[in-house]
């Protein structure tokens, strides 16, 4: 509760920043909204020019891109910050006062990072899978929609794990560029169905890097696909995957912290 | 007030030298980098190429197109990243926000003349080493196409030369846009939007429905390096050789009124706050 309130009261000072440059806000969330929507319309022609992707239809593939920038842009909102600007507040010394807070220092991180840019994703995110769902004539009835909302749930928390074990060698101030590549460069993989990759890559996005359970299971099961790949029950693994991936993330980047040095600034 | 001031070419063309060498040296420095930049752009292929031989698996022939021409236009349109400006216009507009334009103004170089020759030392650096070695990788793993005609070929190089030109007024004159913006940090998204929809940057235009085909002629961004690439592999016939050549002829005149206009325009409207 006393987070809660907390969090209220970080949100309110980072709404307040944002007034001050309303003209440059709200530019920025028609850029970024463009940006993303220009990706998915030329993806989108794409597949419709040749038909089908793997089986896939046009509208099938967008929704990857859909559930994938939905949940990204949720795990983001809270997470983008505390893994970006984690190596500013280690090189400048500003992480020594955090920790010396009287709050846990992953929650004030996350708390100060809300990073309202988002607004933009998510808004596009729900639009693009809305007209997904409506080109392709499917109505998801109540228990599907719990499902994805469980789905999505899940691929935001392992989206989120990945921005905050990506931030643990940065706390070490080793630039450790190499994991940063691990997700920001295998994210592109999975805005087409798992199943266009050879098998190597699709047992690396399945059960070592598990980034196949962001769009590709989940979609399957709201899609009737039954182009399974190793087991038919793994597009209901999202949110288990998702819970375990946190719980691990959020144990090394503990460890990180209690090994953390300090540069002596 | 004319920032060209008398300058003999030959301390232009050393000047021009330091720079490159400059930007190559940095460039060098982290290795790491290097080798985290290289992974990237080798993930990146190949998960379009795993794309294209997905899609060309059900028909081999789509709109007139198949999976070798596909892997060659990605080739080809990578390599001519060497002639895309960007960075251009990061470089002009830094100046302006920071207020260091002030000083270039006063200085007895050519601005635009000093950005070109940071840009291209960085263009040059990135791409010998990143951009030549992986999608040389990629044309000889699969094959490389060469000109149908020695003609294609010139033509080619003319419209290249072109595109470069095009390119680099675009970024420039978007690069003046802090004159009159705060903040232009978004300016990129609808670049980037831009370049994805109307450049042939990751799908080929010709892949379009008509009306999107038909937009892309009244904008820039085709005759940069698509409109080459199409020559190259011999998608468009000789016959509409002139034409091309002329509208990116057009485009360079109408960029570069553009730009002595903001220019103008800009600096009256440039404040520099004292310090």
């Amino acid at each position: 509760m006393h987070y809660f309130r907390l969090y209220l009261q970080f949100i309110k000072i980072r709404l307040t920043s944002i007034v001050s440059y309303r003209g440059s806000f709200f530019a920025g969330v028609i850029a970024q909204f463009l940006s993303y929507g220009a990706g998915f319309f030329a993806t989108w022609l794409l597949v419709k020019a040749f038909h089908e992707l793997n089986g896939w239809t046009p509208y099938e593939v967008l929704l990857l891109y859909g559930m994938n920038l939905f949940s990204y842009a949720l795990a983001a909102f809270f997470f983008f910050n505390l893994a970006v600007d984690i190596e500013n507040l280690v090189i400048s010394g500003r992480l020594d006062g955090i920790l010396v807070k009287p709050v846990n220092p992953f929650l004030y991180l996350i708390c100060n990072g809300f990073n309202v840019a988002y607004f933009s994703h998510i808004s596009l995110a729900v639009f693009t899978m809305i007209i997904c769902f409506r080109g392709l004539g499917i109505s998801l009835t109540p228990i599907m929609l719990v499902m994805l909302a469980l789905s999505i749930l899940g691929a935001a928390l392992i989206h989120a794990a990945a921005l905050v074990m990506t931030s643990v060698p940065a706390i070490w101030m080793l630039r450790a560029r190499f994991s940063d590549i691990l997700y920001w460069g295998m994210r592109e993989f999975i805005n087409y169905p798992l199943s266009i990759y050879n098998r190597a890559v699709q047992v690396i996005l399945t059960f070592i890097l598990p980034y196949g359970f962001i769009s590709f299971y989940p979609a399957q099961l709201f899609l009737g696909k039954e182009d399974y790949l190793f087991h038919p029950s793994l597009p209901y693994a999202t949110l288990p995957v998702g819970l375990g991936l946190f719980f691990v993330a959020y144990r090394f980047w503990r460890y990180g912290i209690d090994r953390y040095q300090g540069t002596g600034t | 007030m004319r920032v060209f001031s008398g300058h003999k070419s030959q301390s232009t063309t050393i000047l021009f030298f330091i720079l490159f060498k400059l930007s190559f040296i940095k460039a060098f420095q982290y290795r790491g980098y290097i080798l985290v930049t290289l992974f990237s752009a080798l993930l990146d292929v190949f998960v379009r190429i795993s794309l294209w031989t997905a899609l060309f698996r059900a028909n081999p022939v789509v709109q007139n197109t198949t999976f070798h021409d596909m892997i060659n236009y990605m080739a080809l349109t990578g390599l001519l990243m060497l002639v895309q400006m960007s960075g251009v216009d990061d470089r002009l507009a830094n100046r302006i926000l920071q207020g260091s334009i002030a000083t270039d103004l006063i200085r007895p170089y050519s601005l635009k003349l000093f950005i070109f020759a940071q840009t291209i030392g960085d263009n040059l650096a990135h791409f010998l080493l990143f951009v030549f070695p992986v999608y040389t990788g990629v044309l000889v793993l699969f094959g490389m196409r060469f000109p149908p005609t020695l003609l294609h070929g010139l033509v080619f190089v003319a419209t290249v030369i072109n595109g470069a030109v095009i390119s680099f007024l675009y970024y420039y004159i978007i690069g003046m846009l802090p004159f009159w913006l705060e903040s232009n940090w978004y300016v990129r998204f609808v670049n980037y939007a831009m370049f994805t929809l109307f450049a042939g940057a990751f799908v080929p235009i010709w892949f379009y429905p008509d009306f999107l085909i038909q937009i892309s002629y009244y904008l820039p961004f085709r005759y940069i390096t698509y409109e080459a690439v199409t020559f190259y592999l011999g998608r468009t016939g000789l016959p509409a050789m002139p034409a091309v050549l002329l509208r990116q002829w057009v485009w360079i005149g109408i960029l570069l009124g553009l730009e002595v206009a903001l220019w103008k325009a800009g600096q009256k409207k440039l404040t520099v706050y004292g310090g």
